[in-house]
């Protein structure tokens, strides 16, 4: 998984700057996430890696580390 | 959604929900801003804070009659019975389905409301949505969902950017969530038109949607009482009560209660340690009502002995009435209270209360009333008293409160507490 590709193509999606992406910070507030626009992440996440995140999983994702990670596992 | 057409079915039904909400369940509704509102055929996405669930819906239905609202409303509404969805969705309430509660399959299905809802806003609909999603617990804003902004901007989309759709931000008070004869309000600001933000769509829809909500929002929060600071709640709460004008009506008492948590705030921000030294009082003396059987009506008033027995008398006298109207008084709260209170969520007490009253027990009351005294003493007395049950539901209610105060007036002045609690009080009232 290429982090930076990922990061990018997140930002681009909800129109944030890349450089809000940080490990640490939560997912959930930087993107403004709600169940629609989870289903745009899940989307992104999947167009770039290959992932397909489970809307429910995403509960327990605070951080994008946490983000990474799960994505590690799934592939 | 097709063309509206207000028949007399609706026309009707809205009435008689008008009735029971206004004329027996509360005592007071406040519609403030109503010239606010666009002209019918105008396409409006109102948007307001969440907190008393349908009754929040039910202030906006009863706020105008020249058109016929649509709502979305939390799909598993739709589930308490076939014959209720039904009702509801003839009423205009579309489902939306949520992540937490209807599961990542079911968020599919909001496609169809959202196509819909922006097919109606098209045509010229009005539509209420509810952008907190859920509904609070409390005087207290949350974070807002985009789905309000993407329908508004989808719709204009739909519409190749020729319509210009306006979101109106409102806000709904009360004056206590749950319990009869208590005041809402509902107060409309001024349209935001999203045409200027349809080119920014264009190319940033997501910007242009934060944009718009920013501006929403600012309105919805200047418009309520919006407490922020949750870990003094119910401190901040409980104070706005005790300074409250009794006799003043809801919208007087809702500023003095936005311009009491203002000042909180500043002096939270300015001097902390007063702000807490105001809040532990504050505390104290909730504590201590609570802890003597009492509330701060008692060491605001100040009863005497005179007063209190011929309150005590005069409940004796009504005491025949009131044993009168136990029927249908007790099983109109007591039966949807159990299913409110199953729910686990106090903010659906009103609201079912108000159904199931509404739709189904108190025309079943009536219907047994009119057969069992028309039985006993005639059809005349039987209609009579049949027509008489919600106002007996009114009557008892007062009867309650009377016998409550009297019951702690007793306290107060058989208490040794008083003096104390007046002390206490005379510190916090400052603030």
């Amino acid at each position: 998984m290429n982090i930076e590709q990922l990061n990018a193509a997140i930002a681009e999606e909800f129109e944030i700057d890349v450089n809000d992406i940080t490990p640490d910070a939560s997912v959930k507030d930087t993107l403004e996430l709600d169940s629609l626009s989870l289903l745009d992440l899940i989307s992104v996440v999947h167009d770039v890696t290959g992932c397909t995140v489970k809307g429910t999983d995403v509960s327990h994702i605070a951080t994008f580390a946490q983000l990474y990670e799960y994505i590690e596992q799934c592939s | 959604m097709e063309k509206d057409r207000i028949g007399w079915g609706y026309k009707l039904t809205k009435a008689y929900f008008r009735f029971a909400a206004y004329g027996i369940y509360y005592r007071a509704y406040h519609c403030l801003g109503r010239d606010n509102i666009p002209q019918p055929g105008t396409p409006v996405l109102v948007a307001m804070n969440h907190q008393n669930a349908f009754c929040d819906a039910l202030g906006v239905l009863m706020s105008k009659d020249d058109r016929k609202w649509h709502f979305i409303a939390r799909a598993d509404a739709f589930d308490i019975h076939p014959l209720f969805g039904k009702f509801i969705t003839w009423a205009g309430v579309l489902p939306a389905y949520r992540l937490q509660y209807q599961g990542e399959e079911a968020l599919a299905n909001n496609d169809e409301t959202f196509r819909l809802s922006e097919e109606g806003l098209l045509k010229g609909n009005s539509i209420l949505i509810f952008p907190e999603a859920g509904h609070q617990d409390k005087h207290w804003l949350g974070t807002f969902s985009y789905g309000y902004t993407r329908m508004a901007f989808q719709a204009a989309e739909k519409g190749n950017f020729e319509k210009e759709i306006f979101i109106l931000p409102a806000a709904n008070h009360y004056s206590e969530y749950t319990g009869m004869r208590q005041s809402m309000l509902i107060r409309f600001g001024t349209p935001v038109s999203i045409k200027p933000y349809y080119e920014l769509y264009k190319t940033k829809p997501r910007t242009a949607q934060r944009e718009v909500n920013k501006l929403v929002r600012s309105q919805i929060e200047s418009m309520m009482l919006d407490i922020r600071d949750l870990d003094h709640y119910a401190d901040i709460d409980f104070l706005r009560g005790c300074l409250h004008n009794a006799d003043a009506p809801l919208p007087e008492q809702l500023e003095a209660d936005k311009a009491l948590v203002k000042r909180l705030q500043a002096l939270q921000e300015t001097d902390p340690s007063a702000y807490q030294e105001a809040m532990d009082n504050v505390k104290t003396y909730r504590l201590g009502l609570a802890a003597a059987g009492l509330e701060d009506r008692q060491i605001k008033e100040n009863p005497n002995w005179f007063l209190t027995l011929l309150q005590a008398l005069v409940l004796l006298a009504l005491s025949p009435l009131a044993l009168l109207a136990l029927w249908p008084s007790v099983p109109a709260w007591y039966i949807p209270k159990h299913f409110s209170d199953k729910t686990g969520d106090i903010m659906l007490q009103s609201s079912i209360v108000l159904a199931a009253n509404t739709l189904l027990l108190m025309p079943l009351f009536c219907v047994i009333t009119f057969v069992v005294t028309t039985l006993l003493a005639g059809w005349e007395i039987g209609l009579f008293h049949a027509i008489l049950m919600p106002f007996l539901c009114i009557f008892e209610h007062h009867y309650l409160n009377l016998f409550r105060t009297v019951r702690q007036a007793f306290r107060f002045l058989t208490g040794n507490s008083k003096d104390s609690l007046a002390a206490l009080r005379s510190k916090i009232v400052s603030l």
